[in-house]
């Protein structure tokens, strides 16, 4: 797994930072960064699904770009407030899904955007409204079949623009 | 590997008996929950030898006995009440740390001791709770272990110094090689950071799983009324006024009026630990 070169490990390697070993300081504190922001919510379901859920939509937005290189799994679950098994649930979903890939000794990266991708992403973000949709017809009593039929009349509709 | 290996660990109080066989995986946190006198603060004190048990422990592969140095510096432990003197200034406390540990990491010590305010010239008795928790965590982080043991870290802490000590938790797991077992009754905490969950009851491990495969392999069940048929896969049915709450490893439930979820760490608690309200 990959291990960052964190300030402890800097102090143990460099005892003497400041004065002669400055340069490597500001490289360390550059590579730390990532661009990947995640906002957690612990009573909206599993949180993995929620990482993942989050990442694909960032990498389709193209706030995550093929090739970034993303924080390992034990500083995503330090960041993040959540278990070492959480955060590498949520890496090994995306990395079987295709969107991360894996360098031994490296870490996770972003992998290529495919155009098939863009439309399952699409899928994707749909099938989140829908299910928001499916969480308020429950509560308005709504059954399954009945929602059923709301969907398609609405498929049936005529699109206003047209 | 496993961080502890606890093969038939027994402790024998005459009315209460623990007897435990358990693996803590190296490189997770595992969470120890249990009901106030189910055995948690014995079970971890027995870990730390400071109770006495039969049975075997293997500490990263090694056995206690014939290398209790090595391995009580490969282990620290923060008790639920301070086993110092609370008349003693941390300063005078550090040397006592330096010459018990070789590598006790001092200058780490003053870092955390100055980052979360601590004085180290006045008695750790004048310390607030949460003062004293972030102490006895900083002692036991600052002689570099591999594993760590908490009983309550977080019990009587205020909502802010509690994030600082799980942050500090989280640090030290930033190690691979590092392994973590607390006990607690904040569930909240362990919904977020346990990797693993361990319940005692009655001195005996009613179960032992990963967090998530455990939550979702229950689903928490509310019904205004329970049929027969529901009853014979209900777990830890709990009546109100307005209807029945309960576990069911069940897969597909569902019905009219009736609210399906995944549980929580607090929810299976209950449900499994506490006793039927009817």
């Amino acid at each position: 797994m990959n291990d960052i070169f964190t300030e402890e490990k800097f102090r143990k390697s460099f005892p003497n930072p400041l004065t002669e070993y400055c340069i490597y300081c500001i490289i360390t504190v550059e590579t730390v960064g990532s661009n990947m922001h995640i906002q957690l919510n612990l009573q909206a379901g599993p949180l993995y699904e929620q990482i993942e859920y989050q990442i694909r939509a960032q990498i389709f937005s193209g706030e995550l770009n093929a090739g970034e290189a993303l924080p390992s799994i034990r500083v995503l679950a330090k960041e993040l407030t959540i278990g070492v098994i959480t955060a590498k649930r949520a890496y090994d979903d995306l990395i079987a899904e295709g969107f991360l890939y894996a360098v031994q000794g490296k870490g996770v990266f972003v992998s290529e955007k495919r155009e098939d991708d863009l439309v399952n992403g699409k899928t994707e973000r749909l099938k989140e409204q829908l299910r928001s949709a499916k969480r308020f017809a429950a509560e308005c009593g709504v059954s399954p079949e009945q929602f059923g039929k709301i969907v398609q009349e609405i498929m049936e509709e005529k699109d206003e623009r047209s | 590997m496993n961080g502890l290996e606890i093969n038939d660990l027994a402790v024998d109080f005459g009315s209460f008996k623990l007897n435990v066989t358990l693996n803590v995986p190296r490189g997770c946190v595992t969470g120890l929950v249990g009901r106030n006198g189910a055995g948690k603060s014995t079970l971890i004190k027995a870990i730390m030898r400071q109770e006495e048990a039969s049975g075997n422990i293997l500490y990263g592969g090694i056995p206690f006995f014939g290398n209790e140095t090595e391995v009580l510096r490969k282990i620290a432990c923060v008790f639920d009440s301070p086993h110092f003197s609370s008349a003693i200034k941390p300063k005078r406390l550090l040397k006592i740390m330096k010459g018990m540990y070789p590598a006790f990491d001092e200058e780490r010590y003053h870092g955390l001791m100055q980052k979360f305010g601590l004085p180290e010239e006045k008695a750790v008795r004048t310390f607030s709770t949460g003062m004293k928790r972030k102490f006895g965590l900083i002692l036991a982080l600052c002689q570099r272990p591999d594993i760590l043991l908490l009983d309550e870290p977080t019990s009587g802490v205020d909502p802010y110094d509690r994030g600082v000590v799980i942050d500090l938790i989280q640090e030290f797991m930033l190690d691979e090689g590092h392994t973590v077992l607390f006990s607690t009754h904040i569930t909240e905490d362990l919904d977020r950071i346990a990797d693993y969950l361990v319940f005692l009851q009655d001195g005996k491990i009613l179960l032992a799983e990963e967090k998530e495969k455990l939550c979702e392999s229950y689903r928490l069940v509310q019904v205004p009324e329970l049929s027969e048929e529901m009853r014979g896969e209900a777990v830890g049915v709990q009546k109100s006024m307005f209807g029945y709450t309960f576990l069911t490893k069940q897969r597909e439930v569902s019905g009219e009026n009736m609210l399906v979820k995944t549980p929580t760490v607090e929810e299976i608690f209950v449900h499994l630990l506490g006793e039927e309200r009817k």
